[in-house]
């Protein structure tokens, strides 16, 4: 091919990209965000009921000031990462701003810490680990799968310039959506016990999100 | 900001409404800019116009990562500058891509616009005081004794404020959250 065919073919892109526009809302971004986050959720909540089912006092636990602290944990994590999730799909994105990632992990922090100044150390064994420490990472990680294909679905339309660092923030909201939905069925409403492992499931989808972003959110 | 940048952003703006004649306008507009940032960057033409109609094909697919409170000029050098480093990525060539941020532009209407955009951002991070002695001094290029007396405060005020302004111009730059 010539420099000047290749520059004709350049003149008919163009050509077919204005035959082809279509308006574009303006908040089509947050909306697809949307779709891919409820979709997501919606499978993993139905993954969580269908499989082990809904903790069997959940009736009774409304009035319990721990698991709202602790649903309010999840969500308030999920809330600030997929804000900077959302920010990182703009390609002249500038990595900055993640420092209100950990700020829901601090405010929940002293409520840990009170529990463990309220009882003897003989106990803090038993709060650490609760009802299913063994089970709790690795439910939550399983059940942030979906969530987290709801994410990257939304991303493949979404143009991040730091893959890896999106990869890794979408993991951490993934996560953080499932440990909400997880509440439903863990029995453990201690501050200790989510503060550990709830954290320890938000940086291991981190870790893997960010690894897996790196190659699949390239376009 | 340049009248470039308003020209591309408000045919921008109106393409995304759906406004063909203004999404001609601004494909036509942006093609040679981008041939010159991958023609400066890279030795073959066929690279350079491959390069030059995948950033398009970008800009289109991905135009809804354009927000309309942003300049348009940065939104879509990100896209060139990305999908340049793919390029050397796909073609396993190392690029150092602080030397690719860093090059100096002659005459680049890219560094120039983009550079203006973040200045003007900058600047109107400091009070009304601290830009009018930056302006002065290290833009227009008065002495530190004409600003004063322009401003009519003391010449040890003018510095302060230049070198406060500085300080933080500087520490946004680098991130910092205030």
């Amino acid at each position: 091919m010539t420099d000047a065919t290749i520059v004709r073919a350049t003149d008919h892109l163009i050509d077919a990209m204005v035959n082809d526009l279509r308006p574009v809302p303006r908040s089509a971004m947050a909306r697809r965000l949307a779709a891919g986050l409820t979709a997501g959720a919606l499978a993993s909540a139905a993954l969580l009921l269908l499989g082990i089912g809904a903790r069997p006092d959940l009736g009774l636990v409304f009035g319990s000031a721990g698991f709202w602290a602790k649903l309010a944990f999840a969500l308030a994590t999920a809330a600030v990462s997929v804000h900077a999730a959302a920010r990182l799909g703009r390609p002249d994105a500038r990595i900055h701003g993640l420092w209100l990632l950990p700020v829901p992990f601090l405010l929940y922090l002293p409520v840990g810490i009170s529990e463990l100044a309220a009882n003897p150390t003989s106990q803090w064994l038993p709060l650490l680990l609760g009802q299913g420490w063994r089970q709790c990472t690795w439910l939550v990680l399983l059940l942030s799968l979906p969530v987290y294909s709801g994410l990257w679905w939304a991303f493949r339309k979404f143009a991040p310039t730091h893959e890896q660092a999106t990869g890794a923030v979408a993991g951490l909201s993934s996560a953080a959506v499932s440990a909400g939905i997880y509440c439903l069925h863990c029995p453990t409403d201690t501050a200790v016990f989510a503060l550990v492992w709830y954290t320890l499931a938000f940086g291991a989808a981190a870790l893997l999100g960010g690894l897996a972003g790196q190659k699949s959110l390239r376009w | 900001m340049t009248a470039e940048e308003d020209n591309l952003k408000d045919w921008m703006t109106r393409a995304l409404d759906g406004d063909a004649a203004a999404y001609h306008s601004l494909l036509r507009r942006v093609t040679p800019l981008l041939r010159a940032f991958f023609k400066r960057r890279l030795r073959a033409d066929s690279e350079t116009e491959d390069l030059v109609q995948e950033s398009l094909m970008a800009l289109h697919s991905k135009r809804l990562t354009f927000d309309r409170k942003r300049p348009f000029t940065p939104w879509l050098y990100a896209i060139a500058r990305y999908k340049l480093v793919d390029h050397f990525r796909r073609s396993r060539q190392f690029v150092d891509l602080n030397a690719l941020d860093q090059e100096p532009g002659n005459g680049d209407f890219e560094s120039a616009s983009v550079a203006g955009i973040l200045l003007t951002e900058l600047l109107a991070d400091l009070t009304p005081k601290q830009q009018r002695a930056i302006r002065a001094t290290k833009i227009e290029g008065y002495s530190i004794a004409e600003t004063a007396m322009a401003a009519g405060i003391s010449q040890s005020d003018t510095k302060m404020s230049v070198s406060r302004g500085l300080k933080r111009m500087a520490a946004r730059l680098q991130g910092k959250p205030q």
